[in-house]
């Protein structure tokens, strides 16, 4: 996390309305930068729907996260509707999400699935699109979300959380 | 489809919750300090298993209803859940201790009023609270943590709770400074080095001792080195311990989705981690 807050400040410093020109932009492709890790990765495409100010993101994501006496994988897929404040793609956003998620355990001591929890995430966010140098991104944004999880072991259960994201990537 | 269906049926069954017994004092010297949440499954039973989760703050923050949502998902999982408050700074040491140790010796003394199997009550806590959960599962038996309420007193030396979860803590202070640790002895490591011995759970270490889930966010600003220290110090005196560390996961965010940005959440709340916590609890306390 360290290293995506100082890639946001040296990205800050380095925009400057003077170079970026206000082109239409239609599409951006991005990665998610708070939880990048070599376990994990999640990538989104942003598309401009050309109607009032509206754009639809879509992203897929993988990670490995369980380390020592377990592993895992979650698999996710999430679809973002934003209504853009003054020009689309560009600027403040607001926007709602739904994201699902599968994560599967496994005790590796005795080589034991531990059952799959899957995960649903609604959530609401706003969020700031920097573009410079024409066509890098870089998206910080904050929300509220609700999570419902369920499980092998674990009857459904509901509970909210504030979520933190970062994107980088390239607009087109 | 299905989870989508899955996740509008839950917003509606998630008002099917469990009796809550709120503000139970456990020790009624020291007012709202030494008071507890049971949280109770929805179908009543004899004989269950149970946890006891310890919250975190540095050990001068923080209260019980931090772990209301977890207590919760505890108990509609089948689990008594008993949330506590425990005296903080300016309290000193012992105090901490003594007062997670009466809270266990107070659920045992009450097992039958709260469907409690004695036998099969687990502790967990997160960052000071996995700090006093694994110190309750390695030093209930040390002279200077005994609790002098009611319940310890009546029940003389004390037993180990059945399982220890501890997460995201500091198992060891005597190779670093930590400043909230010197607020609660009330003396540096130099000028009295024996309470940083015995408020340290790896010094406790020896055979015979529950057995432990560790849990860890790899990328904590409280070391994983620390988690793994104690993890190989259990084993090498032949306790049974996991040890389950989560890459990407801090100290306040941690992922839980695989397409969205971190969660304001401890590593605990990630599904690994319950998966990990509820398959350890059915092998150590039993299923509900």
């Amino acid at each position: 996390m360290m290293r995506a807050l100082i890639t946001t400040a040296l990205v800050c410093a380095a925009a400057s309305p003077a170079i970026a020109e206000r082109k239409a932009l239609h599409d951006a492709v991005s990665l998610e930068l708070m939880t990048l890790q070599p376990t994990a990765l999640m990538v989104e495409l942003d598309h401009d729907l050309r109607a009032r100010k509206l754009s639809l993101a879509g992203a897929v994501g993988v990670r490995s996260a369980a380390l020592g006496d377990y592993s895992s994988w979650t698999y996710g897929a999430g679809i973002e509707l934003r209504r853009w404040r003054r020009q689309a793609m560009r600027g403040w956003y607001a926007g709602a999400r739904l994201e699902l998620s599968a994560a599967r355990t496994i005790a590796e001591m005795d080589d034991r699935g531990l059952g799959t929890m899957w995960t649903t995430a609604t959530s609401v966010s706003v969020g700031y699109r920097l573009v410079f140098i024409q066509a890098v991104e870089l998206t910080p944004s904050v929300g509220m979300s609700a999570v419902v999880e369920r499980g092998p072991m674990s009857p459904a259960t509901v509970r909210g959380a504030g979520v933190v994201g970062l994107t980088a990537g390239v607009t087109f | 489809m299905t989870n989508l269906a899955v996740t509008l049926l839950a917003l509606g069954a998630c008002t099917a919750q469990g009796p809550v017994h709120t503000d139970i004092a456990y020790d009624g010297r020291f007012g709202d300090s030494t008071t507890m949440d049971i949280h109770l499954p929805s179908a009543a039973r004899a004989n269950g298993p149970a946890i006891m989760l310890i919250h975190g703050g540095a050990w001068e923050y923080g209260d019980k209803e931090a772990y209301t949502e977890a207590a919760e998902r505890f108990a509609r999982a089948g689990y008594v859940a008993a949330t506590i408050n425990y005296r903080l700074i300016p309290a000193r040491y012992p105090a901490p201790i003594q007062d997670c140790l009466c809270a266990l010796a107070f659920l045992r003394a009450n097992a039958d009023r709260y469907g409690i199997d004695p036998g099969r009550v687990a502790v967990t806590g997160y960052s000071a609270g996995g700090h006093l959960a694994a110190l309750v599962a390695t030093s209930y038996d040390h002279p200077a943590h005994q609790p002098d309420c009611r319940w310890g007193a009546e029940q003389g030396p004390l037993d180990p709770p059945a399982a220890a979860i501890p997460a995201d803590a500091i198992y060891d202070f005597t190779a670093s400074a930590n400043p909230w640790i010197v607020e609660l002895i009330g003396a540096s490591y130099a000028a009295d080095p024996e309470p940083y011995h015995s408020i340290s759970p790896i010094e406790h270490v020896r055979p015979g001792l529950p057995p432990f889930l560790v849990v860890h966010g790899h990328d904590d600003v409280v070391a994983v080195e620390g988690a793994s220290a104690l993890v190989d110090s259990l084993r090498a005196m032949d306790n049974a311990v996991s040890f389950l560390h989560i890459d990407g996961a801090g100290h306040v965010l941690s992922p839980t989705t695989a397409t969205d940005g971190a969660y304001l959440q401890t590593a605990t709340e990630m599904p690994e981690a319950w998966a990990a916590t509820l398959d350890f609890l059915a092998l150590t306390v039993g299923a509900p």
